[in-house]
């Protein structure tokens, strides 16, 4: 049985995309709203929500997920406040979806989405190596050298 | 390697790209037909175009690096510009495929490709394209098929008067009715002028009879009686055309079956991913001789515009 983790490059990269969409939303206050203490209200709440999300809620998503995978079978533990084990039979894969992002290697946007019967196990935030690992274990994938394939 | 029709485009740029029609239109009936109608309109409305130009070049780049491939095993669909969506469907998991040819895309060469696995909880299609029809042969070449040595033979396929006689015992006010109020819904306020006249018409046309034959009938009697006619004939034309021309070849691993006459649907169904087969028969079609099977498959009928049952009949 081996143990994978997400990728810690990615809460970098989430960090940065969330701070972006906190400067856009509060450039957008301040243009649509001309009411300076509605404006500093929305600022605080933002800021705050976001400071929540960045350095509490993140970090410890983060920690809390974790993949092991055997020779017959992927099992998926996450969850903050309600712990969840989601275990998938390699035999019972349907098909299979690989996403990734531009540079996934830095960012650690490879996800992979296995569609079984009667649901579907998402896979997030992987490194690209535990990706390919995680896809030539299950052989839900038969591309080989497949550039596509992270 | 494949690639989906260059419809596609059209719906990448845009579910409702077709609303900058009007204000295009408007735009040019505003401006004056002189000699420098062009370059004056091209001035004021230049911002607009390029807003155009720029999802119509949004739809083409998503087009673009959409593909479809195959494996020896896998049917491969890559989707997306900046995050790549690649899917790989095993063709040994695929249980049904379905291809259809709306009349409206049959100019164009194009028709939807949908095919689908038993995965899923809800009733979604696993693969949707819009190919052409020389992606499609291409596709289907790999996809599950009735051997012409080991056909069943003799299997029943129902005649002309069989699929009229289907559809007067299926068609019924009701869904007429649910025709007429989808009608209503997406054609808005012109549907409505159209059919109140018509009905305005009607109601004048009857009363002129009913004074005529001196039946003290009463006008709303009239109207709702007129109402459910016209719903029930107008559920029987549907149901003519989507059924007419139906047939089935099966032998001991798939089943092809395909109807329609107007948007002409064919399906491939593995026969070993076959949940189960419901055969109905009403005192009507038991008189009658006839039979409906229902087939629970994945992916058969899980589009909302598919029928969820084939019906055969045998007069």
């Amino acid at each position: 049985m081996k143990q994978f983790y997400p990728d810690r490059h990615c809460l970098t990269t989430l960090r940065l995309l969330i701070t972006a969409i906190v400067v856009i939303i509060l450039f957008a206050v301040r243009y649509f709203i001309p009411v300076d203490k509605i404006v500093m209200l929305c600022i605080i709440v933002v800021i705050a929500i976001a400071c929540f999300e960045m350095f509490v809620h993140l970090p410890m998503f983060f920690n809390s997920i974790s993949y092991s995978a055997t020779s017959t079978e992927v099992t998926k533990s996450s969850g903050v406040f309600i712990k969840v084990h989601q275990s998938v039979r390699y035999s019972s894969i349907q098909y299979t979806t690989v996403i990734s992002s531009p540079f996934s290697q830095y960012t650690g946007f490879n996800f992979i989405i296995f569609f079984v019967y009667g649901g579907q196990l998402r896979l997030l935030f992987l490194k690209q190596a535990d990706a390919q690992e995680i896809i030539k274990l299950s052989g839900g994938v038969s591309v080989k050298g497949d550039k596509y394939v992270p | 390697m494949c690639r989906e029709h260059p419809l596609k485009i059209l719906k990448y740029s845009a579910k409702n790209i077709w609303l900058l029609i009007f204000p295009l239109l408007r735009g040019i009936y505003t401006y004056h037909f002189d000699k420098n109608w062009f370059y004056s309109w091209v001035q004021g409305a230049w911002f607009d175009i390029a807003v155009l130009g720029a999802i119509i070049i949004f739809g083409f780049t998503r087009w673009a690096f959409s593909r479809i491939d195959f494996t020896e095993d896998e049917l491969v669909h890559r989707d997306g510009v900046f995050v790549r969506v690649n899917t790989y469907i095993p063709f040994r998991n695929i249980s049904s495929v379905t291809v259809e040819r709306p009349i409206y895309m049959a100019p164009l060469g194009a028709m939807r490709f949908r095919c689908d696995t038993r995965a899923g909880i809800f009733k979604t299609v696993d693969l949707k394209l819009l190919v052409s029809n020389k992606t499609r042969r291409k596709i289907m070449e790999h996809m599950i098929d009735v051997d012409e040595k080991k056909k069943i033979e003799g299997i029943p396929q129902p005649k002309a008067l069989s699929i009229l006689l289907f559809s007067v015992f299926f068609s019924s006010g009701f869904s007429g009715t649910v025709y007429l109020a989808t009608f209503f819904f997406k054609g808005g306020d012109i549907a409505y002028d159209i059919i109140s006249r018509s009905l305005n018409i009607i109601t004048l046309e009857t009363a002129k009879i009913t004074e005529k034959l001196v039946l003290k009938i009463p006008t709303a009697a009239i109207f709702i009686g007129v109402f459910f006619i016209a719903s029930w004939f107008l559920s029987f034309l549907v149901n003519v055309f989507r059924y007419g021309k139906f047939n089935i070849e099966c032998d001991k691993n798939c089943m092809k079956v395909g109807y329609g006459i107007i948007d002409r649907k064919e399906y491939r169904i593995k026969n070993s991913h076959i949940n189960y087969t419901d055969l109905r028969q009403n005192l009507i079609m038991k008189l009658m001789g006839a039979v409906a099977v229902d087939i629970s498959c994945a992916g058969y009928g899980s589009s909302k515009k598919q029928a969820s049952c084939a019906a055969s009949c045998q007069a």
